[in-house]
């Protein structure tokens, strides 16, 4: 698994520069055209790993059953993207934004979504164990029947999240806020609440 | 590069092995009570571990060691602070240990326990306790806070963003994320920030 990418050529830019690409996302001359090849790449690719993503926006694509080992999406956008019953692993959503997507019956592990702001989305029925939700914003989500074991929700903020019979073992909420957060039949055993 | 990662049953310490795509010598991070397998997936991966590298001596993180060390002859580096019952070469801040390819940068973080440090390679940065996701390390039976937060602000938040934290507890981490969420490095903890 790479964790390090080439850099943006771009004077100054410390950021990755995306796969097959020399810049970052943000300093892509084809931005455009090089978002739909991503968009082509993910969309026929039943197995990732070590691609950096990072930056760029997708659209209803239909990622379900993939697997992603080691890929970075940092501050990407996602809406309306399925990813049911993919794996993922070593997986950087950190200052993503995810709205409308379904994550449900996955299975992640530590992986990033640290700071990223989660709208509408559902990670049901889901492994999830060792995660960082970071500083997250998460609006309108459910994780129910999830295993969050041993994830960190420190400094979140979650608004309207269903986490009904999630495995909270060992997870860890310290400074987050909640608003209409449903905990019914949480296992919460050496949570950090 | 080749990063396995593995979390123990027992006490949740993550122990890590980093070796090359090609060639055989890796460093082994925390040998803690580590999960059955992870000597066989060294092996599995071609990798041989060339060096044991101790965070800090906590049971929970070099537990594993007299195991490791039955198969593997190799050296245990560690701060000269940490007490196990094997011989170590001391590190301090500022060393350089090289094992195969890759160079390890010793930064030495103390307040969860006088003995701890971290190691740095590439874009990776190993915490041990020192710095997890979204805390430092808990000070609340042996340690000191106040000399640790000093230690991590002064010595964690001068590198890159972009920095992965693995540290030895929990989910991994980045730089940009615990400079802006963890209360112990930012003090006004939930800004919200870009990546």
């Amino acid at each position: 698994m790479v964790v390090s990418f080439p850099h943006c050529r771009r004077r100054g830019c410390t950021a990755y520069a995306v796969y097959r690409r020399d810049h970052c996302a943000a300093h892509c001359p084809d931005r455009a055209a090089y978002e739909a090849e991503a968009a082509a790449l993910l969309a026929n690719s039943p197995r990732l790993q070590d691609v950096n993503l990072s930056g760029v926006q997708c659209r209803g694509l239909d990622l379900s059953g993939r697997e992603l080992i080691g890929c970075r999406f940092s501050g990407a956008v996602w809406r309306d993207v399925c990813l049911d019953r993919a794996h993922l692993r070593h997986v950087y959503l950190d200052f993503a934004t995810l709205q409308s997507c379904s994550l449900r019956g996955t299975a992640i592990t530590q992986s990033l979504f640290a700071g990223a702001a989660i709208t509408g989305t559902r990670f049901d029925e889901s492994d999830l164990p060792r995660n960082n939700f970071v500083g997250v914003q998460c609006t309108d989500c459910s994780f129910g029947g999830s295993d969050l074991s041993s994830c960190r929700f420190a400094a979140a903020r979650l608004q309207r999240v269903d986490l009904q019979d999630c495995n909270l073992y060992h997870t860890h909420f310290a400074g987050s806020a909640m608003t209409d957060v449903n905990l019914r039949y949480c296992n919460t055993a050496e949570a950090y609440l | 590069m080749h990063l396995i990662s593995c979390c123990a049953k027992t006490g949740f310490a993550n122990t890590y092995v980093i070796g090359p795509d090609a060639g055989n010598e890796a460093a082994l991070i925390d040998p803690g009570h580590f999960p059955a397998g992870l000597l066989s997936r060294i092996e599995r991966a071609g990798m041989e571990v060339a060096a044991v590298l101790l965070t800090h001596g906590h049971r929970a993180h070099s537990g594993g060691l007299d195991t490791v060390l039955s198969v593997y002859r190799t050296p245990v580096y560690a701060h000269a602070a940490t007490r196990i019952q094997r011989p170590c070469e001391h590190v301090r801040h500022g060393d350089t240990i090289v094992v195969g390819a890759r160079a390890f940068e010793v930064i030495e973080l103390p307040g969860h326990a006088a003995d701890c440090v971290a190691f740095r390679t590439g874009d990776l940065l190993f915490t041990g306790d020192a710095l997890l996701a979204g805390a430092a390390g808990n000070t609340s039976s042996a340690g000191d806070h106040a000399t640790l937060a000093a230690a991590l602000r002064e010595r964690i938040l001068c590198l890159p963003d972009r920095l992965t934290i693995l540290p030895g507890h929990g989910p991994p981490t980045t730089v940009g994320v615990e400079r802006a969420f963890n209360p112990a490095l930012n003090p006004r903890p939930g800004r919200r920030r870009r990546g």
